[in-house]
């Protein structure tokens, strides 16, 4: 005797079709939105990351009430919106901004212009380190609108791709030519306070899972001194569990630094947005 | 086994079409990897196209109800430091604009389908397409309809 089928697969192709049809000009719009709102995905969850650790978190330079992404390298940094970090007494700690040009490493110093800049998609930098509060106002002569390499904290590149060998491979190349300190230790040094304030090495997040050549590249990173992240998959986790686990990630630097101790560690709160579920 | 059926993925805007298709070749790559483990070619072979159909919607699930779920996560982010959304371009993002209705829609329709179809358990990103794969073999083989002779011999 055979079993009876649990999937209908006849009607469920009839279904499948009633709804790509119906819904054709949904999905052609939300389709259209999808890639910029991974970045802003991509950005939220590193800012929900510092808020979770204790970080209170502020909107700076609003527009029509309505937090401004920057999706263009050249625009002014005053004319779009950033989130500035607070200490719990209040202290301004560091500043998120999104798609920000910064100097890279190697050559720093040099004669700032000609200096090669690099646009980020979500930088971390230290406050002040960018005019920010000419809202609205034209460049002035000489108004520096990238961020010095020394400001920059961490970063994170959002890739709405799969995570394949080269896609790891290029953004290592990101990683040496801007925080290099990352890939040896002998190249700069990652700073006490960049522990002690629980940021994290630079991240890269993809959309699409990783394939299996980019996993035994990742696994390799640890053995090679490598500090990086990756987070893959990204639109089909729960935020949540991700800034588990960053908070994870970052929670362990007591162990691995036990001089940095607990006393500058922001003390752990419940994020303000509630819980979203996963099935 | 599915028959006469559109290509659905025709139906897709071109980007998610690329998209499919990609996937679909991952797909296939795993669904023969697992079969010749699981000793279930035959199977595999013959029922390709309805394997192929539940990945499909593995897929616009991921694209339309979980990223959905994350899209209203940013919103409540934004929410909650007293902003309205967020503008990218000249496009407004917002509790009640067009986009957040059409894509709301979208993934509670998405979700009742999968639900009615008894498919829930397959759309759950913690399940491996290769756990997906084997228990569709598996499922497929028992329902008897199509019983591979050569891999029964």
């Amino acid at each position: 005797m055979t079993k009876k089928k649990i999937v209908n697969f006849s009607l469920l192709q009839q279904k499948a079709e009633d709804f790509l049809a119906s819904h054709k000009t949904s999905i052609q719009n939300v389709t259209k939105s999808h890639n910029n709102i991974f970045e802003v995905s991509c950005f939220v969850v590193i800012a929900q990351y510092y808020e979770h650790i204790g970080y209170q978190l502020q909107i700076k330079n609003p527009v029509d009430g309505k937090f401004r992404f920057r999706y263009s390298t050249n625009g002014f940094p005053w004319r779009y919106s950033y989130l500035l970090a607070c200490t719990k007494d209040d202290q301004p700690a560091f500043e998120i901004w999104h798609n920000q040009k910064v100097a890279g490493w190697w050559l720093s110093g040099e004669d700032e212009k000609d200096i090669p800049l690099f646009a980020l998609d979500i930088a971390v930098i230290t406050p002040g380190g960018l005019p920010a509060n000419l809202q609205f106002e034209a460049k002035g002569k000489g108004e520096r609108v990238w961020a010095k390499n020394d400001d920059l904290i961490t970063f994170g590149e959002a890739k709405n791709l799969v995570g394949y060998p080269m896609l790891i491979a290029q953004f290592l190349g990101i990683v040496h030519e801007i925080k290099p300190s990352f890939l040896h230790e002998k190249i700069g040094v990652v700073s006490r306070e960049f522990y002690e304030h629980r940021h994290l090495p630079p991240l890269l997040l993809t959309s699409g899972n990783m394939l299996s050549g980019a996993l035994r590249v990742i696994k390799s990173f640890e053995d090679r001194q490598i500090e990086i992240l990756v987070i893959d998959n990204l639109l089909n986790r729960s935020f949540n569990v991700i800034i588990d686990q960053l908070s994870a990630y970052s929670g362990k630097y007591n162990e691995r630094f036990p001089e940095l101790g607990e006393k500058n560690q922001p003390d752990a709160v419940t994020t303000r947005t509630s819980l979203i579920e996963v099935p | 086994m599915a028959t006469n059926e559109t290509d659905l993925v025709k139906l897709l805007p071109y980007t998610l079409q690329d998209k499919t298709h990609y996937y679909y070749d991952f797909v296939k790559d795993r669904l023969f990897e697992v079969a010749v483990i699981e000793k279930r070619v035959g199977v595999a072979r013959r029922f390709e196209k309805d394997i192929e159909l539940i990945f499909l919607l593995r897929l616009l699930y991921g694209y339309f109800v979980l990223g959905y779920r994350n899209y209203d996560a940013s919103l409540r982010f934004f929410e909650s430091l007293n902003i309205d959304g967020f503008q990218i371009g000249t496009t407004h993002y917002s509790r009640d604009n067009t986009i957040t209705r059409e894509w709301f829609s979208l993934a509670e329709e998405l979700e009742i389908l999968v639900r009615e179809n008894q498919i829930e358990r397959y759309m759950r990103p913690a399940i491996s397409t290769d756990e997906i794969i084997r228990e569709l073999l598996t499922h497929l083989s028992e329902t008897g309809e199509d019983h591979d002779q050569e891999e029964n011999s």
